[in-house]
């Protein structure tokens, strides 16, 4: 435990930057948001922070909050994927990089246990982090929400709680399919493992379009794992969404689908891939 | 002689079609100091590597009886290295990579660590990054040190750093670290700083063994032989590898067996026995 506890500071203390990438970004938001008020008062005017129409049927305002508060939560997971990509690399061939590998290879730690810190902080302090950054914006965004319109502020926090299971599921994925990819490449794992997806989705189009053949395509496939969408009929939310149970039960179905299924089985095979050919490496 | 504590046998290492290493054999012994000498690209910190397993190879490296194939983190229960390049992490702290070293590593003596970095004057605040390169050899070295291991793998550690620096180096390895029950391999290209400590010496070359033998048994069998100019030819009859003319002498180092009258003879040291063994890059004859 006392190896592991060094492991995860040392990794938190080279990638803190980096892992904290959606706070970077939502301190800018925020912080954007706070030089147009200043700068709006400085002009004279008044302080208005949101423009919401009272106006707005019970219905419709649930479903747009519904959505808003997914979906800050999926852009900030967004940001999360774009750092835990550049993570990967960094985290897995930063030392060779930084002619350190030797130092954190020659102590008597296993591989797997090094590899498994680096993993957890990588995904694991990525997911918190983005769940708790837009759980505190969806919470603001309730808040105006139940002030102007009155919406319920459980419907914000179940956009919530969607958007962090869904993009938690795509984040698995592709954090570890780039994981995969930065232990098979030592140089520009990102650029190569791109490639690598490309020049077998051109093989596949090539010998379906010679052969006749049906293999489906590898891009659409890895596209459909790594992105997130709201599969959730509108219609349904408006009607649905002020009864509470009913949305717990829709977010329950969700988690439990094919895609996220499939998202967690590759995770850890692309995981474990990873760790064997690191494991394997030379050190020179 | 002591137990052979590393033992290499028939261990070879291929880059592609280069061989870098080709069937060596070799006996480390307890309680020793041994030098590991060799050109540039002779094969000495491939086969450092190898005996760390962080090579893939082909023949056995045992260390106190126990086979390294691949690379096994358990070996750093015993062995400690120090490789050629500063391989510490920039971006650490000194004091969050001595932190870090005694987190991760069971091996670290608190007591002995306390006592070194006490007398060091590393600025434990300053990233790793913003040392000098002798700063940074020298917390790698301290680190090193604070370990409680049985053998010590030096690669060139001292490669680029000004002289008092490389006697403080060696002078805290002598007094910190070596007794009779710890074996240190350094791999060096300023010999003639480490000739007064080692006992043993290997010579390495086209990554084949050419001699390890016990330094002054070493010392005794070969000698500096000079002859007045004109005489050249009877230093080249015994077919020196490397012949060197000073102030209308020519001088050889020879098998200590061989006489030639009127000859002055001195004695030679490990960079002169190097060359006479393995040649320069311009060998006579």
């Amino acid at each position: 435990m006392k190896q592991f506890k060094a492991l995860l500071i040392k990794e938190w203390r080279t990638h803190w930057v980096a892992i904290l990438t959606p706070l970077w970004f939502t301190a800018g938001i925020y912080g954007i948001a706070l030089l147009g008020i200043i700068f709006g008062l400085l002009k004279g005017g008044e302080v208005s922070f949101v423009n919401i129409n009272s106006n707005i049927p019970a219905g419709m305002a649930d479903y747009i909050l519904w959505t808003s508060t997914a979906g800050i939560t999926m852009i900030l997971g967004a940001i999360g994927i774009i750092s835990t990509v550049v993570l990967t690399d960094s985290m897995l061939n930063g030392g060779f990089k930084r002619h350190c590998e030797i130092l954190h290879l020659s102590q008597p730690v296993k591989v797997s246990k090094i590899l498994f810190a680096k993993y957890l902080l990588l995904l694991l302090g990525t997911i918190i982090l983005v769940s708790v950054l837009s759980l505190v914006n969806s919470l603001v965004v309730s808040a105006f929400f139940k002030y102007y319109v009155g919406t319920h502020i459980y419907i914000g926090l179940c956009g919530w709680m969607y958007g962090a299971i869904e993009i938690s599921m795509a984040l698995i994925f592709v954090t570890s399919l780039f994981w995969f990819f930065a232990g098979l490449f030592k140089h520009k794992p990102f650029f190569m493992g791109t490639l690598s997806i490309l020049a077998i989705e051109i093989a596949i189009r090539v010998l379906n379009s010679t052969a006749g053949l049906e293999i489906p395509s590898l891009f659409k496939f890895i596209s459909s794992l790594s992105m997130v969408n709201i599969r959730v009929n509108p219609e349904q939310i408006v009607h649905e969404l002020a009864n509470v149970n009913a949305m717990k039960a829709a977010n329950g179905i969700q988690i439990l689908n094919l895609d996220n299924a499939l998202r967690l089985i590759l995770g850890a095979f692309f995981y474990f891939a990873g760790l064997l050919l690191y494991k394997n490496r030379e050190l020179s | 002689m002591n137990e052979p504590c590393y033992e290499i046998r028939n261990l070879s290492k291929h880059y592609g079609t280069f061989k870098a290493l080709d069937g060596v054999n070799l006996s480390l012994s307890q309680g020793k100091i041994i030098g590991l000498l060799g050109k540039n690209g002779a094969g000495k910190s491939t086969l450092m590597r190898c005996m760390l397993g962080f090579l893939s190879h082909d023949g056995d490296v045992l260390i106190d009886d126990s086979l390294l194939r691949t690379r096994d983190h358990a070996i750093f229960k015993k062995v400690a290295f120090i490789p050629d390049v500063s391989g510490l992490d920039d971006r650490l702290t000194v004091r969050q990579t001595m932190e870090y070293i005694r987190g991760v590593n069971p091996c670290w003596n608190e007591t002995t660590a306390s006592k070194i970095f006490a007398i060091s004057n590393l600025p434990l605040n300053k990233k790793v990054g913003k040392l000098s390169k002798g700063m940074k050899t020298k917390l790698y070295l301290l680190i090193t040190l604070s370990l409680d291991v049985n053998y010590l793998l030096l690669d060139e550690p001292t490669l680029g750093l000004d002289i008092a620096f490389r006697k403080e180096f060696f002078n805290l390895i002598l007094g910190e670290f070596f007794d009779e029950n710890k074996t240190i391999l350094i791999s060096t290209h300023q010999v003639e700083e480490v000739e007064d400590i080692l006992q043993e010496i290997i010579f390495i070359d086209n990554g084949k063994i050419l001699l390890h033998e016990e330094v002054e048994s070493l010392k005794t069998r070969f000698r500096v032989v000079s002859l007045p100019l004109d005489r050249a030819e009877e230093l080249l009859n015994h077919k020196p590898k490397v012949m060197a003319k000073t102030l209308g002498f020519m001088s050889a180092v020879l098998d200590s067996a061989i006489e030639i009258e009127g000859a002055n003879y001195g004695r030679a040291n490990l960079a002169d026995i190097f060359m006479a063994v393995v040649g320069g890059s311009h060998e006579t004859v």
